[in-house]
């Protein structure tokens, strides 16, 4: 288990001091700030040599990729108070540096601490948001992470007991019940942050309410995170606590995808899309050795078009958009990204998405048996049915051509360009989690 | 050859920038070219000129059983190929009519290269991991033409019944290709023994792809879409819905004919699903008040009668049959298109009749598809029904009659419809019935399909070419029989089924229209939707709830951890 990577975090940290320290003047040159975090985000990838988990440092590069596409929608981030842009990219920069001390923390203290670093950040970097909705939302998003933190650290403390360590215990050491109720705990606490249910639902309210480049940064990441420290930390409590997982996931993809069925607006649909995808999540991570090598391939997939289609929804206003409006407010090229990045979601060939599902039920009909699979299967597909409900309404008033606009859609060209190449070699990405 | 065969899906490519970018002012004219020349090589391929052959790319989708890019031509593939190819032209000449000065004609025609294009993948995958990406892709651009008229009442409906039904068979072809075991995933050699070995063995497989097939060709219980797809554009219910993609699992199923007869009951339970379907969709065709729904229920009989073919271990009847009627019901579809368009729109079969006067041409091309449809002798459908009765008569005899009762049904409902729109009294409003100019190219692209309508059939007879063509992939037996004594009686029943139809509707003043009925597919949506309002409703924003449940979540999850 190697270290953490302390130069990107740094990096990272840096970057957002920095922001922060030259506010006055970054707040009217958006693109200057941008740029800056652009470079941190940049200078902690290639600082990237070391990570734990699968892949080494490939939980490192997905994070500044996140990281890199929502810099690049800062510009359209819609604030409250256009002069807190500055601290949206800092906190958007710690919440990476979070989620990479969460996925990669030499001990679990360490992680623990990264991952409030995420989700505070992330709840604060909602509430910068337009919109009424924004501080419930994260009150209630704080409030519960708080339960998930008590959670958390009792766990911690329960391990520190048995094993007389804050390490992450030896995989295949003696399960002691005060061992297992710490390990379950604190996996229980890294599952808030998945939103899992029934953990789901504080990040639900904070998925919808959040502007939308904020809202795909904060899903991308705090599911990044949490499937990188839950693969790390579940396998060791044994066999029959990972099967607890995959039920887990499998209630959960089931719930998130009844609920978003009946959606007719398009982020509730997208925060539910989030629920559901975070139980097939669940499902490979309970899966064992097999599904840990499809989750991470999943995480970085989703999170790939879910930043697509964020990317494609950012600037379109606080306010609830009926499908019908959507092409009026987005014009052509995101609603063509949008109609793109749902039909991944969806799991349409070939798209990432689809790739990451077929990864994932060929490790669950092995470790979760063909029942759990199957019902997964039938959520998976059933889910077409409610991605695909905007589409036919996003064609409809599209008049080919349109000129191709390179301004203000960097940040949907960049997550295009990440989901094309995922699209054409699946197998490149596979290569880096399995060698 | 066999290589530019392989990858022409991709030919679809040029039409599609050229037609979407409005490089081309004219859109989907330049879609054609790209068309026919895989119409081109694929007969030339049949014609003598290619050899089987494959292409692989290793390691392209890692974590699956088989993870190749493989795509493999050969004769049952060059087959479907041309049979789209065909078809494919005369559809895209006769939109250019159709759909002209619709608003999204540029979009029309991008979702049908987007379409061919899939197709074409689909019946040259190699293996499972190739086929799914041809398979939902077909599925997903048919739902896009049926929504096509978003602004249309139930035109989306149409569409989410389309992929509800299709998701079962999506389901159901994703779980083959990751059950199956480490390296299988081929699908010629899914019925070698290391390949059956896996959890449920052979007879899972075949129940997973018997249940694919039946999604895509709207067999038993999931036939309920094809109706609702009558919603799209006349020209997609040609191509799509009557030709080509739902002919896709029986094309899926002949392809992995072995895998089935490794299971006697998968073969018997194919063949009763066929056979039943053939009736249940040759009564509701009886019923139907509107022409397309008609004609599509009659798609579900037949496509019922190439089930039939299938579990009475005949693929190249199946396969006959498929290219016969890829014929005749595009002829009957492009037919009708034409009658609606000259009534601007309308579909009723009441506000039709008496129309013989006015298009005797495409009244001809209706009548030349009908007879195909109930086998009129020496048609292509009488010499490929014939084929699958026969094979029936040799394993289920008891089914193959009901087959040939079927044929009576065929008749009848043929008949009803073209009667029904071509003779009998005109409507009250007839009156006042102003008549649309048709343009040619809706009238000459019925041309090929009627000369494919009777002539297909001797591709197989006297010579038995076509069998021996597709020997090595489906097993067939290569002679062609004039007429046998079971062809005889299926004969003289359609004749008398079309003709009792002519009789019936000269009596009647009007064809009854059925009422319209509370489907219970709205019922199954609403329902959904309900169940859906209901679990999020459990979402209602209380912070004290949020917590409250969270506590007790934790808990759930710490008693499960212990006791697991």
């Amino acid at each position: 288990m190697a270290g953490l990577p302390y130069v990107s975090i740094a990096c990272l940290v840096a970057g957002a001091l920095l922001v922060l320290a030259l506010a006055g003047p970054l707040t009217q040159r958006r693109w200057a700030l941008a740029g800056m975090g652009l470079l941190s985000a940049i200078a902690a990838a290639a600082g990237a040599r070391i990570g734990a988990g699968l892949g080494g440092p490939l939980a490192v590069y997905a994070i500044c990729a996140f990281l890199v596409v929502t810099l690049l929608l800062t510009p359209s981030l819609e604030l409250q108070y256009a002069q807190q842009r500055p601290e949206s990219a800092a906190l958007l920069l710690l919440a990476g540096a979070g989620t990479i001390i969460m996925a990669t923390g030499g001990d679990l203290l360490q992680m623990t601490i990264g991952m409030e670093t995420l989700s505070l950040s992330s709840a604060l970097l909602v509430v910068l948001g337009r919109g009424e909705a924004v501080a419930e939302a994260a009150f209630k998003y704080f409030v519960l992470a708080a339960v998930s933190l008590t959670a958390l650290i009792y766990g911690l403390g329960l391990i520190y007991f048995s094993t007389g360590s804050i390490g992450l215990p030896p995989p295949g050491s003696a399960m002691s019940l005060s061992l297992l109720a710490g390990i379950v705990l604190m996996s229980a606490g890294f599952a808030f942050e998945l939103a899992l249910v029934p953990l789901h639902w504080g990040a639900l309210d904070l998925y919808s309410a959040g502007s939308p480049a904020a809202a795909g940064a904060v899903m991308a990441l705090s599911k990044l995170g949490a499937v990188v420290a839950l693969i790390r930390l579940v396998p060791i409590a044994g066999s029959s606590y990972l099967f607890v997982i995959g039920m887990l996931g499998l209630l959960t993809a089931i719930w998130g995808t009844l609920a978003a069925l009946g959606q007719r607006e398009i982020r509730r649909l997208l925060a539910y899309s989030a629920i559901a995808h975070a139980g097939f999540l669940a499902m490979a991570i309970g899966s064992g050795a097999a599904g840990a090598s499809a989750a991470v391939f999943y995480v970085i997939a989703y999170g790939a078009t879910a930043m697509l289609v964020f990317a494609a929804l950012a600037g379109a206003g606080p306010d609830a958009i009926s499908f019908a409006e959507l092409p009026a407010k987005l014009g052509l090229q995101r609603s063509l990204a949008l109609c793109i990045g749902l039909m991944s979601l969806a799991g349409i060939p070939p798209l990432p998405g689809f790739w990451a599902k077929l990864a994932l039920f060929g490790s669950t009909w092995q470790a979760l048996g063909p029942v759990p699979t199957i019902l997964g299967v039938a959520a998976a597909v059933a889910a077409a049915v409610y991605y695909l409900y905007p589409v036919p309404d996003l064609w409809s008033t599209l008049r080919l051509p349109g000129k191709l606009r390179l301004h203000g859609n960097a940040g949907v060209l960049a997550a295009g360009a990440a989901t094309l190449l995922l699209t054409i070699v699946p197998g490149y990405l596979w290569a880096l989690i399995r060698p | 050859m066999s290589q530019v065969l392989a990858w022409g899906f991709l030919l679809v490519i040029p039409g599609l920038l050229l037609g979407s970018t409005g490089a081309v002012k004219r859109p989907g004219l330049a879609s054609i070219p790209g068309v026919a020349v895989l119409l081109s090589i694929s007969i030339a391929w049949l014609a003598g000129a290619g050899q089987p052959a494959t292409v692989e790319l290793d390691n392209w989708l890692p974590f699956l059983p088989d993870g190749r890019f493989l795509l493999r031509v050969d004769a049952l593939s060059a087959f479907m190929l041309a049979v789209l190819g065909l078809v494919a032209i005369c559809v895209y000449v006769y939109s250019l009519g159709y759909m002209e000065g619709d608003p999204g004609i540029r979009r029309f025609f991008a979702f049908l290269d987007v379409f061919v294009g899939a197709m074409a993948l689909l019946v040259v995958a190699g293996n499972l991991a190739v086929l799914l990406i041809g398979w939902t892709g077909v599925g997903m651009t048919s739902y896009f033409l049926i929504s096509f008229w978003r602004e249309k009442p139930r035109t989306l409906n149409a569409g989410l019944q389309a992929i509800a039904a299709n998701a079962v068979g999506d389901a159901a072809l994703i779980l083959t290709a990751v059950v199956v075991p480490s390296g299988c995933g081929d699908l010629t050699t899914l019925q070698t023994p290391s390949c059956t070995a896996g959890i449920g063995g052979a007879a899972l497989l075949a129940a997973l792809l018997i249940v694919a097939a039946s999604a895509k060709s709207a067999q038993g219980p999931l036939y309920f879409w094809l109706p609702s797809a009558m919603a799209g554009p006349t020209p997609i219910s040609a191509l799509i819905h009557a030709a080509t993609m739902v002919a896709a699992g029986v094309y899926l199923l002949a392809r992995t004919q072995l895998v089935l007869s490794l299971s006697p009951i998968a073969l018997s339970a194919v063949a009763a699903l066929g056979v039943a379907t053939a009736l249940f969709g040759a009564v509701m065709a009886l019923r139907q008040s509107n022409l397309k729904k008609g004609l599509a229920y009659s798609t579900v009989s037949q496509l019922g009668y190439m089930f039939a073919a299938i579990g009475f271990s005949a693929p190249f009847a199946a396969i006959f049959h498929l290219g016969s009627q890829a014929m005749f019901k595009a002829l009957l579809f492009l037919s009708a298109g034409a009658v609606i368009h000259a009534l601007g729109g309308k579909e009723e079969l009441s506000d039709m009749g008496d129309l013989a006067r006015h298009m005797p041409g495409v009244r001809l091309a209706f009548l030349v598809g009908a007879c195909s449809l109930f086998g009129f002798p020496l048609t292509a459908g009488y010499f490929s029904k014939d084929a699958i009765v026969d094979a029936g008569l040799e394993r289920f005899p008891a089914l193959a009659w009901l087959l040939v009762i079927g044929v009576l049904l065929s008749g009848w409902y043929i008949g009803r419809l073209f009667f029904a729109t071509f003779h009998g009294k005109a409507s009250q409003a007839a009156g006042e019935r102003q008549l649309h100019p048709i343009s040619r190219l809706l009238t000459w692209p019925l041309v090929p399909l009627a000369a494919g309508s009777v002539l297909f059939g001797y591709v197989n007879f006297p010579s038995g070419w076509l069998a021996r063509l597709l020997v090595p992939t489906t097993s067939a037996s290569t002679s062609q029989p004039f007429i046998t004594g079971a062809g005889v009686v299926a004969l003289a029943l359609g004749l008398i089924g079309f003709a009792g139809a002519g009789w019936w509707e000269q009596r009647q003043a009007r064809s009854v229209a059925a009422l319209p009925r509370p489907s219970w597919t709205d019922w199954a949506g609403a329902a959904s939707v309900k169940l859906s309002t209901s679990v999020a409703a459990i979402q209602n924003g209380r912070t004290g709830r949020y917590v409250l449940a969270t506590v007790l979540g934790l808990a759930v999850i710490l008693v499960a951890g212990l006791k697991g």
